[in-house]
This record gives structure tokens, C-alpha cells and sequence, in this order.
């Protein structure tokens, strides 16, 4: 039988903001623990929840950005269950009527362009840290995280394959960093995703039960935990089984999923309306305020850089990947006046590799936009040769210098005056005359060796499109 | 059985004025909580009940449910869902650190601690 699996996802995005959600503590990562948690984040009876209103405003430019509805009455739940890092013992979140609802993010697979509906983002506070393994026989909690502020974004059922959902979340990923809300960092768990997962008989309309997977932490691992998982269950739907609505964690070790046993029975929340917190009521001032800020948006900046550029798609979505390289591309573009494929090619490749392989951020590169247009007007120039402008990029990169010193201080310009690239070429010819009889008996392809000789003899430096001519005129003779 | 509970507290804070209580009939009554209930509900709120005070706790929150389904009868369709009594708006803070509170008094306030954490018997995942 043929499956279909279906795929929605729940994603956990932690939200930029200086203090917390419902606190002046501060939200920075990596403290000591329990340095970042004030009264009411160790909820110490009579404390009272004041809402931070950026937190509020980051919500709404989230749902503006995926043209969801903005609810200008939303109420805030308590979620209740027991656990030591839940020192409450509930979580303040959004239930019934949550701030943003009904969004959609459009997304380009493959060149395929396909819409994912967003059902709803809530606001909610983050819970603590436990810590099992720190003190023998007991369990230690670090409420530093306890009310961060997250905004649960939760898809529709809408994905089909596992590359699909890898291409929303990353999408998503892109997009909250776009809107300055989230940094993404999934390392420090800035950016969780869950995965619900099930398979149908392809053609069947209902959906299958589906199993709710946890603990996946990069794309890769999501990728591979609802292939995995969608494997586990089409083999139990087979083997005459059904599968059962569950929790499961995904093991990226064991690569498999494993049922959450302890789950099983906590799954009523008893949500209700939290007494300490009135409706949020958004003005329609706020949200037109939050609606005039908005950036370009990155489905907006791919286009554009597709129309005005004259960029492929891939080089589009590639240098649109975050807005500061989108950035740097533009400003390099702007300030040599330079062909924008030619700085494309050099930012999609020189630029990005060396950032890659150095494990640098982009903020951090050793060659600035005004640093590499110097270097992109040289080869327009003819200064220099592509060729020798990878040498020369390699030079800024490790001496941090502007390209005109590199050149300057390495002797690299270019060689285009035509008799000393002639007395080259006469050199290479007489030293090898057995390759001049052989390309003059028609041999046409012995001409790239020559080509070769005579650039190694400049030392790279002639000018290639001169070398050619040259050649050919005195192969010729 | 314990969403009971969010449906009072919808409910619970419309004035009379809205509506009329009517006397419930014997089909609308909920069925008594039996001791099942009670454990279940127990387990949920992670508290240890015996077995006596399972049958008082049984007839109390029967009778806390009678009450709920006495307001339950009152018609309140033409009234708005309201999720809390209170009118004044909710208030905003703006976003700035202004109170880390005192970390290590209140790491002492705990029954245990060590290393800056605090400690609770083990759970099990």
C-alpha cells in the first residue's frame, strides 16, 4: 500500500527581550544558575504577573509578517501540571483565545511554491531547567529560563514529507530573525521544535493517529526523526497494528523514537482563565504602530533581488538567507557600482566559505562590503585577473588589509601591456617545440598547455583574455 | 472531571440580573463523585488522600458540583464569555531589567540547595 504522511509542526520561539515576560529579570543565556530569577519567577506567594510589552509587540509583528489575524482581545490561561521546574505549578500561556490566529508562510521547494497554514502563535512563559545528574539522588532546578517569553507558533496539519517541514521551519527560522524577535539559536534552545506526525493510505481523507514527537534540536534531526517515525509507524499499521496517541522523544544517538511512558496520564492541563491577568486588549494605534515598523520581509527581498539584480532563484534565497547578509550583498553591489552577479558569485562564494570554514558570523568577517567592492573594482579594472583576486581575497582575509595594498605590496597587477605578454609568449614557444610543431600539425588542444605555461611564466599575472589572443596569432603564424 | 472547574469560573461571575435560576431537575443533576473520581482527581493535584477522606471529599465536591450545575441552568446566551470579573484593563511594563531580586536569599529561603541549584527529591523521566 502506498502511505502519505502528514506533518504539523509546533514551534517554541524564544523572543528577543531584554527582561522577562512577566518580570524585570533579566533573560541573557548562560548565567550561574538561579542568578536570572527574581520572586516572581520562583513564584513566591503574592507575587503578580506584569506583562512586558515588548514581548506583546513582537507577537503581533510575528502574525502581521504571516498576514494572520491579530486578536485584539486575547486572554491569558493557566496550564497546570506538576513539575519541579515549574515552581507554580502551572504556566501562564494562551488557550482559547490566543493573540495571533489563521497566518499562512509561503515557501519555495524546489522551485514549487506551496502555502502552510499557521493556526494560531500564543504568548507564554518558558518553564526552568532540571538537572538530574548534578547532585547524587536528587534532582537540581536552575529557574534561570523560568519566564522567558515564547511564542508558540503551531502549523497546520499541512506538510507531506519530511523535506517539507524541514523547508517551513527553516523558513520560519529565516523569517523570526528577519523580524528581529528571535535570534535562533538552536543550540541554546532559542528556536524547539515539535513534530506531529501520522500516515494515511494515500487517497484516504482522514487523518491517521498521529504521535507527538519531542527533543528535536536542529533541521537535520527533524528531518530524520519524522522519516524515522513515519518508517515506525507505516511498519506497525502493516504488521496488523495501530498506532496509539503518544509523546515520543527522539533519540539522535539511536537515531528512533521512544515512547515518554511517564506522559501518559498528564495530559489534562484543566486550563483556565489566569485570575492575576486581565484580557490583553491590543488598541488598533498599537498594532498600525507595529505594522509601520515592519522590515522587508524575506519573500519580499528574494523577489526583489531576483528583479533588480538579475539573480537566479538560488543565489536569491541563498544571499536573502538572513538580513544582514542581504545587507552586506547590497551595500558591496552600491558602493563599486559593480555587476550584481559578479558580487554574488564572490559573496555566495569566496565570502560565505571562508566565513563557514573560520566558523565566523557574517558581523564578524575579516573582510568588510567596502573592503571587497575595493577588490571587485580591480578585476573590473583589469588590475587584476579573477584568478589573482582569489590570492589576493585570501591576503585581505588573513591581513585584515584593503585589496589595492595587497596588490600593491605583492606585485600583482595585472600584466596587460601586449609586448611583454608577447616576449612571454615567444619564450614559452621556443622552449617547447615540440608542442608548436604538434598544434601546428593540428593538434588544436595542445593550446591549453601554452595557455598554462604562459600564465605560470607571469606568475598569474598576465591578463587571460590578452594570453589567448596573443597565442593564437603567434601559434598561428 | 476537573475541567469542571474552568467552566464554574466562566460562569461564576454574571450577575444574576442576566438570568434566572431555575430549579434542576433530577436528569440534569450531575452524578455523585464515587471514590474513583476522588483518586483521580487526587493523583492529578498530586495530593495524598486516604480512603477516608475520600468519601467526604466525594460528598463535598458532589455538592460544589450541584452548585456549578445550578448555574449552569442559568440562561446566559445573550450574555458575552468573560474571563475575569475584573474591568480594568491589563497594564504593560516596559522592557527593562529592574528587579533580579537577591539570588542567594532566596536560594536560602529552599529546604535544600547546592551548587546554586535547587533541590528536590529525584524525579524519573
Amino acid at each position: 500500500m502506498e502511505w502519505e504522511t502528514v506533518i504539523g509542526l509546533e514551534v517554541h520561539a524564544q523572543l528577543s527581550t531584554r527582561s522577562k515576560i512577566f518580570s524585570g529579570a533579566p533573560t541573557a543565556y548562560g548565567a550561574p544558575p538561579n542568578q536570572q530569577a527574581n520572586e516572581i519567577d520562583i513564584a513566591l506567594p503574592g507575587v503578580l504577573p506584569v506583562l512586558n510589552r515588548e514581548a506583546v509587540r513582537m507577537a503581533v509583528r510575528f502574525g502581521l509578517a504571516v498576514e494572520a489575524a491579530i486578536n485584539h482581545r486575547s486572554v491569558f490561561a493557566r496550564k497546570n501540571y506538576f513539575y519541579p521546574d515549574l515552581p507554580k505549578g502551572y504556566q501562564i500561556s494562551q488557550y482559547e483565545l490566543p493573540i495571533v490566529q489563521n497566518g499562512r508562510l509561503q515557501l519555495d521547494l524546489d522551485g514549487e511554491v506551496c502555502v502552510i497554514g499557521i493556526t494560531r502563535a500564543h504568548l507564554e512563559e518558558d518553564a526552568g531547567k532540571s538537572l538530574h545528574d548534578a547532585v547524587d539522588g536528587m534532582t537540581g532546578v536552575d529557574l534561570n529560563r523560568a519566564g522567558t517569553p515564547l511564542l508558540e507558533i503551531v502549523s497546520e496539519p499541512d506538510m507531506r514529507s519530511a523535506a517539507q517541514a524541514v523547508t517551513y521551519l527553516k523558513a520560519l527560522h529565516t523569517l523570526v530573525r528577519y523580524l528581529e524577535i528571535c535570534d535562533g539559536n538552536m543550540q541554546e534552545g532559542s528556536f524547539r521544535c515539535d513534530a506531529n506526525v501520522s500516515v494515511r493510505p494515500r487517497g484516504e481523507a482522514r487523518f491517521g493517529t498521529r504521535t507527538e514527537l519531542k527533543n528535536i534540536n536542529s533541521f537535520r534531526f527533524v528531518e530524520r526523526a519524522i522519516e524515522y517515525e513515519a518508517r515506525r509507524q507505516i511498519a506497525v499499521l502493516e504488521g496488523g497494528g495501530s498506532i496509539r496517541q503518544e509523546t515520543r522523544l527522539y533519540d539522535a544517538d539511536r537515531d528512533e523514537t521512544r515512547s515518554m511512558r511517564s506522559k501518559e496520564e498528564a495530559n489534562d492541563y484543566r486550563y483556565f482563565p489566569d485570575p492575576d491577568l486581565p484580557p490583553l486588549i491590543l488598541t488598533p494605534d498599537f498594532v498600525a504602530a507595529v505594522q509601520a515598523d515592519m522590515p522587508e520581509l524575506p519573500s519580499a527581498k528574494r523577489e526583489r533581488f531576483c528583479a533588480d539584480y538579475g539573480l537566479s532563484r538560488y543565489d536569491a534565497t541563498l544571499l536573502t538567507a538572513t538580513r544582514e547578509l542581504a545587507a552586506y550583498y547590497e551595500s558591496v553591489v552600491a558602493d563599486g557600482a559593480l555587476d550584481p552577479k559578479l558580487v554574488a558569485n564572490w559573496v555566495a562564494g569566496e565570502l560565505l566559505a571562508h566565513l563557514n570554514s573560520a566558523g565566523l558570523e557574517l558581523a564578524a568577517s575579516r573582510v568588510s562590503a567596502s573592503h571587497l567592492a575595493g577588490l571587485l573594482r580591480r578585476i573590473r579594472d583589469n588590475t587584476i585577473s579573477g584568478k589573482i583576486a582569489k590570492e589576493v581575497f585570501e591576503a585581505m582575509w588573513t591581513e585584515g588589509a584593503d585589496a589595492d595594498s595587497v596588490i600593491a605590496a605583492r606585485g600583482l597587477t595585472q600584466i596587460t601591456d601586449d609586448s611583454a605578454i608577447e616576449s612571454i609568449v615567444d619564450e614559452v614557444m621556443a622552449a617547447h617545440p615540440k608542442q608548436v610543431a604538434q598544434y601546428r600539425s593540428g593538434e588544436e588542444k595542445v593550446f591549453g598547455f601554452f595557455v598554462g605555461q604562459v600564465m605560470k611564466a607571469s606568475r598569474g599575472k598576465a591578463n587571460p583574455a590578452k594570453v589567448n589572443d596573443i597565442l593564437k596569432r603567434k601559434l598561428s603564424a | 472531571m476537573a475541567l469542571t472547574v474552568a467552566i464554574a469560573f466562566h460562569g461564576f461571575n454574571q450577575s444574576p440580573k442576566y438570568g434566572s435560576v431555575r430549579p434542576i431537575s433530577a436528569e440534569q443533576r450531575p452524578a455523585a463523585l464515587n471514590q474513583k473520581d476522588i483518586e483521580k482527581i487526587a493523583h492529578l493535584a498530586r495530593l495524598e488522600v486516604s480512603g477516608q477522606e475520600c468519601a467526604a471529599y466525594a460528598a463535598d465536591l458532589s455538592r460544589i458540583l450541584g452548585l456549578i450545575e445550578q448555574m449552569n441552568a442559568i440562561a446566559t446566551d445573550h450574555v458575552a464569555p468573560m474571563a475575569q470579573p475584573e474591568t480594568t484593563p491589563l497594564r504593560f511594563r516596559d522592557d527593562a531589567v529592574t528587579q533580579n531580586g537577591d539570588p542567594e536569599r532566596l536560594l536560602a529561603l529552599a529546604p535544600a540547595s547546592a551548587h546554586g541549584l535547587y533541590l528536590v527529591p529525584r524525579v524519573i523521566e
